[in-house]
């Protein structure tokens, strides 16, 4: 007996010496971040993570890559429901809460990143490369905010809960200018395409750093900040991209969306892509919201599932109409192949071939589909939703037009002869032929197109430069989510959208305000934080 | 032989009952010695019962025949006391003879009542505690023990979430106390704390149990901390017997559960092909809708319905030697459901067993095995799609020519499932299986104190399999899909416990100190697999299946050590002082914040024991009690504290690379959630307790809620887990139990307890005034407010005020060519208005209608609710009639939102018939059909901005005959001829009837169809709900 309660002492004494590690936590099913950033493997896992979250529907995955341009003269959203793209906009809208909330996961993460990785142990090059691409992603991702939403709170180092509640909203030029630091950090520390592979594909560069800084330039010389100086180094960073010698448009217009969902990188063309996979762990909805409607459920021919098409997004009768269309539908005269490839006014049927009446023209739907990227023959594996398409934040032909751009402003008709020549370029690889899947069929020493279309680019006056030039990167980028910024940086979103009033089908053409250059700032942040102040108009 | 066993056995129990009690006497000097007989009022005697001269120890126990012999000085008062029965006190006055009877205690103030790790006399308590006994439990005929504690307890409210078999029920006591959203109470079934929700119900068998206590103050839940904010849950299962029996009982009942007829009626075929008509004017299919005749309509609902058999069968064996008890019992119970293809099997088994080693050493153990399979498509869970009871009423009212009932006849896009074809394609199936061990060693150390250690195991294991093929929703856009999910979750708990119990003249001290030990895990594993290349197989061969989404998996896992005390002291039998106590130190929270200290503390005065109350002399009990005390809720992820990262992939090159983000901000200050409870009683017994009356008031505020609460989203993150806010409730319950009649023929005796609570949220989050909750099923808007000075579940939205008239336009043109532009002065929405649109109240009066127009509409909480039970024997036949309410609470009825949309191809209630319409002109401006403008209900498409209002708001408040059981004991003469103890049979139903003006099938409801983390939030919701029956079963009580 006495034994018995030796024993139960024993054990309860056990139970009540070993107290101070028996509440230990210890995940066994997840990482903790600290601990994390170890060794070079645990750096490259959180790069990719970095990486991932840029391609989440809320930036890339489906924000800017289908949905920035809906609600301009390129396209608009079909449905009423959407508060956004139908500028029904409201401090409290949750998709533009979700974009803002995205972005400063990011740069959280880069902080994170940074903060962890820095005083490492790893050798200087190596961090200078991982640094240098996280880095180039938080200039990416800051770039895409203050366009969205005005002047930020930089946020530039992993800050505790109450720094954050009292930080406030600086400056536009201040913005600029970490964005600018960024960029160049990475431009200095990352490899040049030329050294990167196919597997690469998706990782920033040097080359992707000079594009984006351009384009930052041009930014800057424009609405709101006005900088014209920037006209300058935009030319120069654009000309340095040019002279690199690396880039080269695709001959074929329509191969570039034929590589992009094939999963093909085209770096000479396409210099930095959101990479997808098909898949609900690294598929977009890319291709499916936009692209070509097609009847619900999984459809396909020979294997070639594509699986479901919603296309809300519609293309405008304006941009149809650019192209050189007279508006009263579909043309099939019209060699410009951007056009076909923009724009289509049929949905597929079952066999993924467009449905046609007993005369073989297209049955043509009341909305045309806003649809470079078109998911039907698309390789890989196969997702109902979530395709693989790539998005490409910057290819070469909007680099081009923006050396012209600068060029012209900086110069007018004393612009560069290689302003002049970028432009034609651009121009003329849309007029050639191709087969189905894209490939050129059309001798490079044929004619590209009619004389009528071949714009003497010389001889054209400032204004006239500047207005072909417009309506060229309509043309170029309509679809990719270039044309809400052009807009708002030419100053021009309000009285564009507006005039199309009564002209267009959709919800957002009487909505539009002049406010509405910028998105609100979320009435959370707001709450939290008394230093942060609304934007004007909401 | 038997006999004379038993005879001795009870000898010894006398001796050694005697001896405990005689020891100290014999120091004692006698005078006069007295003899006697105690008997009942029926004139049996009582063997066994206490006699002790008040004021000392001195006393002694009647024999076998209930005579006893005692020496006291005369003039003393002589207590006679037996369990069952009320205590009598008589005083001396010389006679040497002095016979007694002692009358039945009709409220039994000696029963004794399971506490946290103990038990006490009922006269005893402190706090507020109530108890059910096994009688009242085994009434209806149900698979759960909270079915069955429905409207039986003051305090404890439990609501269905609808009818599905084997669904859980929402229980509550005194109101909600955390917004976490989960405010279940802790269960502890025999001592092991089994944690809180369906696992711990499912696992006993209604029949199994002996007693259940709801521990609701702070003085009483304190014992567990932590984890008592909500309130503990204590059950004890049937024990054996030390007497030498063997009892072998059988309990079955077999009965039907029959399928609701007062649905809200739907759209004929031809009515619902008027209103498409009327949708789509130029559908030529439509504009054929008069030939939509009776002969191919279709009533859907009733269709996936049917009656169905519910069934219960347990045999059970109980009894036991001087040493041995023992009691085991296997069950099985059936409850098909009303719904085609669902249902509920159960399969019990529990073993409990207590050896007497010797007079110092016992050892109990108890095992139990349940076994659970839930069958059918989910109500509860899952997409819009999935809903079948929702689609069963929205469905096309009528099947085309040359299809028949099974083919997939809805291709467009909105109807895309039949919902009859769509249920029997789909397979699913929740199989569980729980597992129980548990063993205690007790060791007297002395007489006074015990030692009992108890270690046990519980083991869940749940695994639920889909296979959904065409023309099922995801069969259809999946192209068949397979799902499986696996969880196990595993706890262990340890126990050491010290119990200290002594009475020393007026002093009597029970005290309890102890340390428990306990750690919980749980593992997940998920799978699904879609576009199957052929069906057969299902989701038993997955590799079928060509598209393959990534499976998951996860662990979690957690300890507590836990030092815990209770001291119980009583002065004089009148005064009564309880304090209680328990540490707890928990993994869930960082270092520095891991333990935190729950103290209580009760005390009690029963007036009835006080001289100058003995004028009064119809009241037979009174005692006034009172307690404060802290207890907490910790009831977060196991990791919540903890900055964690997420795996992500990216498609590097062509590839799929693995990433890792970070996902949440740590938080190292996160503790416990704190509720200090105040609770202020009474209790009252009157006419020898035949009138018995308890009253509580309470007032609970809970502290550092823990909740996601929204930080600023600069820092990356929109939420954390965070302690913040505050929430109050307060309210007051009262028991009622009456013997109105007890003749030896008939009885008749009335329970009645009606309970009332406030919730009001005081705060939030700093700065933060109200957050929404929002719902799929409505297009627009919120649905509930979380709102300081408002209580959980309250609902959100527009006030509805009819439709749009004539009279609000202005026109111009006339007859077909008439168009009508709303006047300046009325307000409208964004999407403008068109005579007959749906109308709501311009509430700040700014001339439109939009979100600033909402209010609150509605409260999901009732003002009181409550039940009444009548129990009645007559002869060898028993009857109790129960019935339960709930009154003033809404609920929204979110099925009326879409039935009643006007809107689409769904079918809709037959309350459409009555909606706007326009007059009709010909070309020469001539009325060809008048409409309907005399209407409240809008035209068909006028509900474009799909608000949500008070307009499906009802009043849920109901009265319902909840159980009725008449039973018959078959006479003990006869029932020996059959060989068998006792024989009774008995029928039973279960809600026959009920009083409500809520529209809906069934006011006692909470079907919220969305899994969402902030469910807790919402109450009284009622979407595409398991339509719930009525029963009626027939059983047997046999005892051998």
């Amino acid at each position: 007996m006495k034994n018995i309660i030796i024993g139960l002492m024993v054990t309860l004494g056990l139970a009540m010496t070993s107290c101070s590690d028996v509440l230990d936590e210890d995940p066994k099913s997840f990482l903790t971040v600290d601990n994390f950033y170890q060794n070079r493997s645990d750096v490259e896992t959180a790069l990719t993570g970095i990486y991932s979250l840029i391609a989440d529907a809320d930036l890339y995955g489906m924000y800017i890559s289908q949905q920035a341009d809906l609600g301009t003269d390129a396209g608009y959203w079909v449905k009423a429901n959407s508060s956004y793209m139908n500028y029904n906009i409201t401090p409290t809208t949750g998709t533009i809460s979700k974009t803002w909330l995205l972005g400063y996961k990011t740069i959280y993460a880069i902080n994170k990143f940074i903060e962890q990785v820095e005083p490492g142990n790893f050798d200087d090059d190596y961090k200078a490369s991982v640094i240098g691409q996280a880095r180039f992603i938080r200039g990416l991702v800051y770039f895409e905010l203050v366009r969205l939403f005005g002047e930020l709170p930089i946020v530039d180092k992993v800050m505790t809960l109450e720094e954050l509640n009292a930080v406030s909203r600086d400056n536009l030029t201040d913005v600029y200018q970490f964005i600018i630091d960024d960029l160049n950090y990475a431009k200095t520390s990352l490899l040049a395409l030329a050294d990167m592979g196919q597997g690469d594909g998706g990782r920033a560069s040097k080359n992707a750093a000079m594009a984006i800084l351009a384009k930052v330039y041009a930014t800057m010389a424009g609405k709101p900040l006005e900088d014209t100086s920037k006209w300058t180094d935009a030319a120069a960073e654009a000309k340095a991209l040019i002279d690199l010698g690396f880039h080269q448009l695709n001959p074929s217009f329509p191969k570039i969306w034929d590589n992009i969902k094939k999963d093909i990188f085209d770096y000479k063309e396409c210099i930095f892509e959101i990479a997808y996979t098909a898949g609900p762990a690294t598929g977009n909805n890319i291709g499916t919201w936009m692209g070509i409607p097609t009847s619900k459920g999984p459809g396909g021919v020979d294997g070639k599932n594509f699986g479901g098409g919603y296309a809300y997004a519609k293309a405008t009768k304006t941009l149809r109409m650019v192209y050189g269309e007279n508006g009263s539908g579909y043309d099939a005269s019209i060699a410009d192949s951007r056009y076909h490839q923009t724009a289509v006014p049929y949905k597929l049927d079952g066999s993924a071939r467009p449905s046609v009446d007993a005369d073989g023209n297209y049955k043509e739907q009341k909305d045309w589909a806003l649809c470079k990227y078109r998911k039907e023959n698309s390789n890989g594996a196969y997702h109902y939703n979530l395709t693989g398409i790539n998005y490409p934040v910057i290819r070469y032909a909007d680099v081009l037009l923006i050396y012209a751009e600068a060029e012209n402003e900086l110069n007018g008709t004393g612009r560069s002869a290689l302003a002049n020549d970028v432009m034609a370029q651009v121009r003329q690889r849309a007029f050639r032929q191709f087969d189905d899947e894209g490939n050129m069929t059309q001798l490079d020493d044929e004619p590209v197109f009619g004389e009528s279309l071949n714009y003497d680019y010389a001889a054209m006056n400032e204004e006239d430069f500047r207005y072909l030039l417009k309506d060229e990167r309509l043309r170029e980028l309509a679809g990719e989510g270039h044309r809400r910024n052009d807009l708002v940086r030419w100053g021009e979103l309000y009285a564009t959208v507006r005039s199309l009033s009564g002209s267009e089908r959709g919800y957002c053409w009487d909505n539009v305000q002049p406010h509405h250059v910028l998105f609100a700032i979320p009435q959370n942040e707001i709450d939290m934080n008394g230093n942060l102040t609304q934007n004007q108009g909401y | 032989m038997r006999q004379i066993l038993r005879g001795r056995f009870k000898k010894q129990l006398m001796v050694l009952c005697g001896l405990l009690l005689f020891i100290p006497s014999v120091l004692f000097a006698q005078d006069i010695t007295v003899k006697g007989k105690v008997t009942d009022g029926k004139g049996e005697s009582i063997p066994g019962a206490n006699v002790i001269v008040k004021g000392t120890t001195n006393g002694t126990v009647t024999d076998f025949d209930g005579n006893y012999t005692i020496k006291v000085k005369d003039g003393s008062i002589l207590v006679y006391t037996f369990i069952g029965f009320a205590t009598k006190e008589v005083k001396l006055k010389g006679q040497k003879e002095l016979n007694v009877e002692l009358s039945e205690d009709f409220h039994q103030l000696e029963e004794v009542v399971a506490v946290g790790y103990g038990s006490m006399k009922k006269a005893d308590l402190t706090g507020a505690v109530v108890s059910v006994g096994a009688d009242d439990l085994q009434k209806a005929p149900v698979v759960n023990v909270e079915q069955a504690l429905m409207g039986r307890a003051a305090g404890v409210r439990i609501t269905s979430m609808d009818g599905r078999p084997g669904e859980g029920m929402s229980i509550e006591i005194r109101g909600g106390s955390s917004l976490g959203g989960n405010n279940t109470p802790l269960y502890v079934v025999d001592g092991f704390p089994m944690g809180e929700g369906e696992d711990a119900i499912e696992s006993i068998d209604p029949n199994d149990i002996e007693s259940v206590s709801v521990l609701k103050d702070a003085s009483s839940t304190s014992i567990y901390g932590a984890r008592g904010a909500n309130g503990v849950v204590l059950i004890t299962t049937k024990k054996g017997k030390n007497d030498e029996s063997t009892e072998i009982s059988y309990d079955g009942y077999y009965g039907m559960q029959i399928k609701p007829t007062d649905f809200p009626e739907l759209l004929s075929a031809r009515e619902w092909g008027e209103l498409m008509h009327e949708r789509y004017p130029n559908d030529e299919v439509y504009a054929l809708y008069e030939t939509y005749g009776d002969s191919v309509a279709v009533n859907w609902m009733d269709r996936i319905l049917r009656n169905a058999a519910i069934q219960n069968h347990r045999v059970g064996l109980r009894g036991g030697s001087k040493k041995t008890r023992y009691s085991a019992s296997v069950s099985y119970q059936n409850q098909e459901g009303i719904v085609l293809y669902s249902g509920y099997e159960k399969y019990n088994g529990r073993l409990n067993l207590d050896q007497k080693v010797n007079d110092k050493l016992s050892v109990d153990l108890s095992l139990s095995y349940t076994k659970t399979d839930q069958f059918g498509a989910p109500s509860l869970s899952g997409t819009t799609n999935d809903k079948l009871y929702t689609k069963a009423k929205t469905a096309r009212p009528y099947i085309p020519a040359n299809t028949n009932e099974d083919d997939d006849i809805y291709l467009d896009e909105e109807l895309s499932t039949n919902p009859l074809a769509a249920i029997k394609a789909t397979d699913k199936v929740t199989e569980k299986e729980i597992f129980n061990v548990n063993g205690a060693i007790n060791y007297k150390i002395t007489p006074d104190l015990v030692l009992r250690s108890t270690i046990g195991r519980n083991g869940v294991i749940s695994h639920t399999k889909q296979f959904d093929t065409p023309p099922s929703y995801y069969g259809k856009i999946k192209n068949g899909r397979a799902v499986q999910s696996y969880r196990k979750s595993e706890s262990i708990v340890n126990s050491n416990t010290v119990t200290f119990k002594k009475k020393v003249g007026k002093h009597d001290i029970n005290a309890v100190a102890g340390l428990t030990f306990e750690k919980w895990n749980e593992e997940r594993l998920g799978t699904s697999t879609s576009d199957f290349a052929f069906f057969n197989l299902g989701y038993n061969d997955m590799s079928v299946g060509t598209s393959f989404d990534a499976p998951t998996s996860s662990y979690k896992e957690w300890s507590m050590l836990s030092y815990l005390g209770r001291v119980n002291y009583i002065f004089n039998n009148k005064y009564l002082f309880t304090v209680a106590f328990r540490s707890d130190g928990s993994s869930r929270f960082a270092d520095g914040n891991k333990w935190s200290a729950f103290p209580s503390a009760a005390i009690s005065w029963r007036l009835s024991e006080e001289p100058f109350m003995e004028s009064l002399g119809f009241l037979s009990n009174a005692k006034i009690r009172a307690s404060f005390g802290e207890t907490g809720n910790l009831r977060l992820d196991p990791y919540d504290s903890m900055a964690r990262m997420n795996i992500t992939k990216y498609g590097f090159g062509n590839g799929t690379v693995v990433g890792a983000v970070p996902a949440s901000l740590s938080n190292s200050d996160l503790t416990w959630e704190t509720t200090r409870q105040f609770d202020a009683g009474l209790d009252l017994g009157l006419f020898d307790n035949r009138v018995s009356v308890v009253l509580d008031y309470y007032h609970k505020r809970t502290n550092d809620m823990l909740l996601d609460g929204n930080i600023i989203n600069v820092s990356g993150f929109g939420s954390m887990m965070m302690n913040m806010g505050t929430i109050e409730n307060q309210g007051v319950e009262l028991i009622l139990s009456t013997v109105n009649i007890n003749k030896k023929n008939f009885k008749w005796s009335t329970d009645f307890n009606i309970s009332a609570n406030r919730s009001k949220i005081i705060d939030l989050a700093q700065g933060q005034e109200a957050f929404f909750i929002n719902r799929k099923y409505f297009k627009a808007g919120n649905a509930f407010i979380v709102k300081k000075g408002e209580a959980i579940g309250t609902m959100y939205g527009y006030v509805w005020d009819g439709v749009y008239n004539y009279d609000d336009f202005d026109t111009t043109g006339e007859g077909a060519q008439t168009s009508y532009s709303v006047k300046r002065n009325v307000p409208v929405s964004s999407t403008g208005a068109k005579p007959g649109d749906i109308k709501y109240k311009d509430l700040n009066g700014d001339g439109k209608i939009d979100t600033n127009d909402q209010t609150i509409i509605g409260n999901g909480n009732p003002v009181h609710y409550g039940g009444i039970n009548n129990s009645f024997s007559y002869g060898n036949f028993d009857l109790s009639v129960f019935f339960e309410w709930s009154y003033g609470n809404d609920i929204l009825n979110a099925n009326r939102y879409r039935m009643e949309s006007l809107d689409g191809k769904a079918n809709q209630y037959a309350t459409v018939l009555d909606r706007w319409q326009p007059i009709k002109y010909d070309d020469e401006g001539q009325v060809v059909d008048p409409g309907n403008q005399n209407t409240d209900m809008f035209r068909e498409g006028g509900n474009k901005t799909h608000y949500y209002s008070d307009r499906v708001i009802e009043d849920g408040s109901y009265l319902r005959l909840k159980t009725v059981n008449l039973g018959y004991n078959f006479k003990k003469k006869f029932v020996k001829r059959l060989g068998i103890s006792s024989l009774k049979v008995y029928v039973s139903g279960q809600n026959l009837w009920t009083l409500t003006n809520y529209s809906g099938l069934d006011p006692d409801v909470h079907a919220d169809a969305t899994s969402s983390p902030k469910k807790g939030l919402i109450k009284g919701v009622d979407f595409g709900a398991y339509p719930s029956a009525s029963v009626v079963t027939f059983g047997l009580k046999v005892k051998l």
